[in-house]
């Protein structure tokens, strides 16, 4: 197919082209990414001076803020964005298993992303009872002033978001089971390809009872069942949709951790030229994790009316997590040790989420151990906790994996002193909003406050607020300026000569950057190596080589180049 | 950097004095050595990458060792409060604990509304549904001493009931009564705060509890006996209905 033939609209627009795909997941979720964070500029304006925003205005921003970055952000940058550039050219295939639904995925996703902003704007305002959805708020159409439509165009737009990325995990599978290349067995696949995968089993497992959930929800709102809701006649049962909610809620939090897992496993072994420490017990912990993700989910509702002895058994599986987490992630620090470690700007961006995941890790403790969280659930600390996180996932670790791929997806590079800064700068602002936030808990401070005003115990942490806030500002503005950047760079930046610069072992590196339409050309990689074969000896070694790629390109005999031309 | 502890019941504070403890010492070790390995094996310091390490290194997995022992001690300790707090949270077990040191026990019900709290007492004949009863509106009046038992519940949309001073929080939910004990111990006033999200007002929902000696808490009973549901049902329309249907309930699961 030469591009002659091929209109700009298919080529840019409708593309069923994974790495197309790939990058219009990215650059939409950058687009929600600054929507969600002048969202919280604004909201934390009113935490530094109370009385900026109504409050609807204030909870609606925060609803907004935290649906945004997890569904809109975190999900199509991770998955969609990350996964599509990924998942064929690291596998060694042309394309995903289903490119049209690939393409329906991605459109399926801006549609959500339309409905959302939509519900923002309707008479009545959008929703405002958080993006937990908790009924019988959000089934009362009176509980605020009036956002009926609001809510139900939200509750639309989650519904469109999940189905699109239930084509993208349907597809993510369906790849990397079918289409890896010869050679490539599982235990041979790249660490990014198995957190992918792992993800988008976890994904498609959890996912329906939220949707059964949501469907439910609507009915309360439209119907007039009581499912959720509790009146003088009906006894409907508010706590269902809670569990309905966290089942999906505690997996779809490793379905975007795991990714970002990922991104860190590829870019350490590249930056220590030693091999990962111990592949195999990563990709099982993963394992492990996940499936413990599925007993945990009331951990959320330890104080809400759920039987007490059940909740031993949730606070038992939730610190039990802590177990394969502390191995992945001692094991991921072994790799460090006897390495060479290049502090390139990927690598300054993968330890610094590193160890922003071990305070996340940590201090989900607190909140796991039932008789702590009676005091902790719903205060700061769960705000700060859960922002150590997602914020690590959805910002330091997708913004590592920019840096690192950036030059293979567009064939251009990105300042390295501009990425380290960066990263610096992001750090300091990052804790200075999010690491107070464990101190106003341990106060005793409420979320999903307006203000602290009102309770005379809470007078003395204003300053607090006004430091987060300033933080907020600094972060946000650090963030623009990489947004910039980043856009400029895609088309201005300097050239990239070598389609390895990081000397890396992956598949995806051996491809020319960018990989064209269907990535290897007239070629085929065939894989013959472990994915991490640095610090190799022999003689590479003698050579002054020190890394074996994990795979070789053979060039394709005449008649496959043929067909594969016919299939493209 | 928590609001002064009111209540000599330690539970409580202990799990969570036990387990911050804990982060903060495997946090720190974990950074020291983070930054030592980040010193030590950086290419300057390390030209050349070897494919194995150090036994040193590798003892560090008995870190993921510390960590499970760790969790064991957490939990043993969280269980042992948590079946003290909400699972022999019945009446005998809370008489039973009051008697051993010479204690009161006061039964309240707490009613979650946006944005305020209802608390009704039995009154001073300790009998539900009698004359005498009390109706209260956002002040929960507690003598000092005592073991107060809160059934809680709420009858428009979730709220949380938050006392920082006693560090008890439980959700107050529709058509469900939910059970919370605490020990009163110095007289003051502490402040009820609303922990889940209940609309615009959410962060405007504060009640007060206020622990009056034994003595002048004996004057306030018998001064408010006896004003009880006829006032509430004048304080909200649909507030009678729910009060009698969460009665109901109460009664059928006692
Ligand atoms: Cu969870
Ligand atoms: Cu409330």
């Amino acid at each position: 197919m030469s591009a002659a033939e091929t209109s700009w609209v298919k080529q840019y627009l409708f593309s069923t082209d994974h790495k197309v795909i790939g990058k219009q997941y990215l650059l939409t979720g950058l687009f929600m990414a600054l929507i969600g964070g002048i969202l919280a500029v604004a909201f934390r304006t009113n935490l530094a001076s109370p009385g900026v925003l109504s409050d609807s205005a204030y909870l609606r921003l925060v609803t907004y803020h935290g649906s945004i970055m997890f569904f809109w952000v975190a999900m199509p940058v991770l998955l969609g964005g990350f996964g599509n550039l990924l998942i064929p050219l690291m596998i060694g295939a042309r394309d995903m298993a289903f490119p049209t639904l690939n393409m329906l995925s991605y459109w399926t996703f801006v549609v959500s992303a339309i409905v959302l902003i939509l519900s923002f704007f309707v008479p009545g305002g959008g929703f405002s009872g958080g993006w937990t959805i908790y009924p019988p708020l959000s089934a009362m159409p009176d509980a605020f002033l009036g956002e009926h439509l609001g809510t139900i165009l939200f509750l639309l737009a989650v519904a469109l978001e999940f189905a699109s990325m239930l084509m993208g995990g349907v597809n993510f599978i369906a790849t990397i089971i079918t289409m890896r290349t010869k050679g490539l067995s599982f235990f041979r696949l790249p660490l990014m390809i198995w957190m992918q995968l792992i993800a988008s089993v976890l994904f498609l497992l959890s996912v329906t009872p939220l949707i059964a959930g949501a469907f439910m929800l609507m009915m309360d709102i439209f119907a007039g069942t009581h499912f959720f809701t509790v009146t003088a006649e009906h006894t409907g049962n508010p706590i269902l949709f809670q569990h309905l909610f966290w089942f999906f809620g505690h997996p779809e939090v490793y379905v975007i951790l795991f990714p970002a897992l990922g991104i860190i496993a590829e870019i350490f072994p590249a930056n220590t030229r030693r091999p990962f420490y111990s592949y195999k017990t990563l990709v099982w912990t993963a394992i492990i994790a996940g499936v413990l993700s599925f007993l945990v989910w009331a951990h959320h509702q330890f104080v809400a009316g759920i039987n007490p002895y059940s909740a031993i058994w949730f606070s038992v599986f939730t610190v039990a997590i802590s177990v394969p987490f502390s191995i992945s992630l001692v094991v991921m620090g072994l790799s460090l040790v006897n390495g060479s470690i290049r502090f390139t700007a990927p690598m300054v961006w993968a330890v610094g989420a590193y160890a922003m995941f071990i305070i996340g890790g940590l201090t989900g403790l607190p909140l796991g151990a039932f008789t702590a969280d009676v005091y902790f659930h719903d205060t700061y600390f769960v705000v700060a906790h859960f922002h150590y996180t997602v914020f690590t996932i959805a910002v330091l670790s997708a913004i590592a994996g920019l840096y690192y791929w950036f030059p293979k997806w567009f064939g251009r590079q990105l300042n390295e002193t501009f990425g380290k800064w960066h990263a610096i700068l992001t750090l300091i602002f990052y804790n200075g909003f999010a690491f107070p936030g464990f101190f106003l808990g341990l106060a005793g401070h409420p979320r999903r406050y307006a203000s602290l005003g009102f309770f005379e115990y809470l007078h003395e942490y204003q300053w607090v607020h006004v430091m987060m806030t300033v933080s907020t500002y600094l972060l946000f503005a650090t963030q623009l300026v990489f947004a910039v950047y980043f856009i400029y760079a895609i088309f201005k930046g300097k050239k990239v000569e070598d389609p390895n610069p990081w000397k890396a072992t992956t598949l995806e590196w051996l491809a020319p950057s960018p990989p064209p339409h269907l990535n290897w050309g007239n070629t085929h990689p065939i894989v013959e190596h472990d994915p991490y074969e640095y610090a190799v000896n022999g003689e590479l070694k003698a050579k002054g080589i020190d890394f074996l790629p994990q795979g070789k390109l053979y060039v394709l005999k005449k008649s496959d180049a043929e067909k594969q031309e016919q299939e493209g | 950097m928590r609001p002064l502890r009111a209540t000599d019941y330690p539970g409580i504070d202990l799990s969570i004095d036990i387990v911050l403890w804990g982060i903060v010492i495997v946090g720190i070790f974990s950074f020291i050595i983070l930054a030592y390995g980040l010193w030590r094996f950086s290419a300057k310091r390390n030209p050349v990458a070897s494919r194995t390490i150090p036994p040193a290194f590798r003892r560090l997995v008995f870190l993921d060792i510390a960590v499970l022992i760790f969790d064991i001690v957490l939990l043993a300790v969280n269980i042992y409060f948590w079946a003290d707090l909400f699972i022999e949270n019945d009446d005998a077990s809370i008489q039973e604990r009051a008697a051993a040191e010479n204690a009161e026990v006061v039964y309240v019900k707490a009613i979650g509304r946006q944005f305020f709290w209802t608390f009704l007492y039995p009154g001073p004949d300790g009998q539900w549904n009698t004359n005498d009863d009390i109706i209260r509106g956002n002040t929960l009046v507690l003598p000092a001493n005592a073991y107060v038992a809160v059934d809680i519940t709420a009858n428009d949309v979730l709220h949380s009931f938050f006392l920082p001073n006693f560090r008890i929080k439980y959700d107050a939910i529709p058509g469900i009564n939910t059970r919370v004990w605490f020990k009163t111990t110095r007289e003051g006033k502490y402040e009820i705060a609303c922990a889940e999200l209940c609309g615009a007002g959410h962060y405007k929902m504060r009640g007060e509890v206020e622990v009056l000696s034994q003595k002048n808490y004996q004057e306030w009973l018998q001064q408010v006996s006896g004003n009880s549901y006829l006032r509430y049902a004048s304080l909200t329309t649909q507030g009678e209905s729910t009060l009698h249907n969460n009665e109901q309930n109460s009664e059928e699961t006692e």
